[in-house]
């Protein structure tokens, strides 16, 4: 057990450490004070993120500024330039002779029917069909829910699948999906793959098995396996702490099956370090996260 | 250079956006220089962003400068911080003596239980 030091004891923040988030944000090309960006939520996060700081211990507040120098933030407005990077990294004869590419929504049994993430990058891969070499010459459509694979597009022949989400975590949707995909709705002379913005790289791997999986960005674990930390552990140890005083549930502590995950797409998944996105209320006060789901 | 509390120094209206909190901009600079907190500034009501833009003026005005990554005052700080004394940017002791802030402690619940430490003895 690390002893406690002079570092320990929370207080107000220096100006030098407030300049050193307004350089942090700079470089992650977040928003500044003083930008006008139009959207509150951004244009609180920095106002959030030094009140986040504001309660930490000097040692919890440089262990999250590392973290934080390695953290991905890709709003709604990013997916179009990450979803072509995906898709350009689809090899041209990936797809082989399937003359229809059909875009489908990475949806597991339980969210039929909501309205997902997947549908919207669903949308916009079909929609970016001129401009990805590996569709040319293909018809290309998008479904809105797996469902349609028995219904509007069950008599299809020689389609190559492509299920699409912005970003897979553990991996367990994507399983899920792909599981009710093999048992449900195959036909014969369906091929499969996954298109994501961003991903895990356990959930990654667990896709891969399954499937070909092309995707923008592949994310190591926040503490485990970052070159960052000189020890770990003591990263670890810090994390815990904080996640003692937020209250964070067992099955989410280091993120959703302790992902380490350090994203936040157009919401927050839960396989971030909750510190990040979890607003429950700390001695009365909801927690200012600066990324909240 | 002066920094009244009148806002309408030619940096605050050089500068509209920060024209509301430029006035706290000596405070500042004396927080900078005795290393301390900006909690003063924050029970003055100003907000984290508010604070950085002070910063981020102070450094383009050539008042503060930032060596591996930790902020100090300039020569021009330190003449901008004597002036704003001598011309009244403080006004009151209130205005230029820092409280201590790492003396402060928790207030306590009048029903809570305290017990003196060690030191404590009756007289």
């Amino acid at each position: 057990m690390r002893e406690p030091s002079d570092d320990d004891c929370v207080t107000e923040l220096r100006p030098d450490l407030i300049e050193r988030v307004v350089t942090l944000f700079g470089r992650k090309g977040w928003p500044l004070p003083g930008q006008n960006l139009g959207r509150p939520r951004e244009a609180s996060t920095f106002r959030r993120f030094c009140e986040m700081l504001r309660q930490l211990s000097q040692s919890e507040r440089e262990m999250l500024l590392q973290l934080t120098a390695d953290f991905l933030y890709c709003p709604l407005g990013g997916y179009l330039a990450s979803l072509h990077r995906a898709l350009s990294s689809i090899p041209p004869d990936a797809f082989g002779d399937s003359a229809e590419v059909l875009f489908v929504p990475l949806l597991a049994p339980k969210d039929y029917g909501k309205a997902k993430s997947g549908q919207a990058v669903a949308y916009h891969a079909m929609a970016s069909r001129a401009e990805a070499t590996v569709l040319a010459n293909k018809s290309v459509q998008a479904a809105n829910d797996p469902r349609e694979l028995t219904g509007k597009f069950g008599t299809r022949s020689s389609c190559q699948i492509i299920f699409c989400d912005d970003f897979i975590g553990t991996g367990d949707t994507a399983d899920e999906a792909l599981q009710a995909y093999r048992q449900e709705f195959r036909a014969a002379g369906d091929q499969v793959a996954v298109v994501c913005l961003v991903a895990q790289r356990d959930g990654w791997n667990r896709v891969k098995a399954q499937a070909p999986i092309y995707c923008d960005t592949i994310r190591s674990k926040g503490i485990t396996d970052a070159e960052a930390f000189e020890d770990p552990a003591v990263a670890k140890e810090l994390m815990v702490q904080i996640e003692a005083r937020l209250g964070v549930a067992v099955d989410y502590r280091f993120g959703y099956k302790q992902s380490e995950a350090l994203v936040s797409m157009e919401r927050t998944p839960n396989n971030t370090f909750p510190v990040f996105w979890s607003t429950d209320k700390v001695d009365g006060a909801p927690w200012p996260a600066p990324f909240p789901r | 250079m002066e920094y009244r509390q009148s806002g309408r120094c030619s940096l605050a209206r050089a500068i509209p956006e920060v024209t509301g909190v430029i006035t706290h901009l000596p405070t500042l600079l004396q927080i900078v220089r005795d290393g301390g907190h900006v909690g003063v500034l924050r029970k003055r009501g100003l907000e984290y962003s508010q604070i950085a833009q002070l910063i981020q003026t102070a450094i383009a005005e050539g008042l503060l400068q930032l060596l591996d990554e930790s902020l100090e005052l300039t020569e021009k700080g330190t003449r901008a911080l004597a002036e704003a004394k001598r011309s009244g940017g403080f006004t009151g002791s209130g205005g230029w003596i820092v409280p201590a802030e790492d003396s402060r402690i928790d207030r306590a619940n009048p029903n809570d239980v305290y017990l003196p430490g060690p030191s404590w003895k009756r007289e």
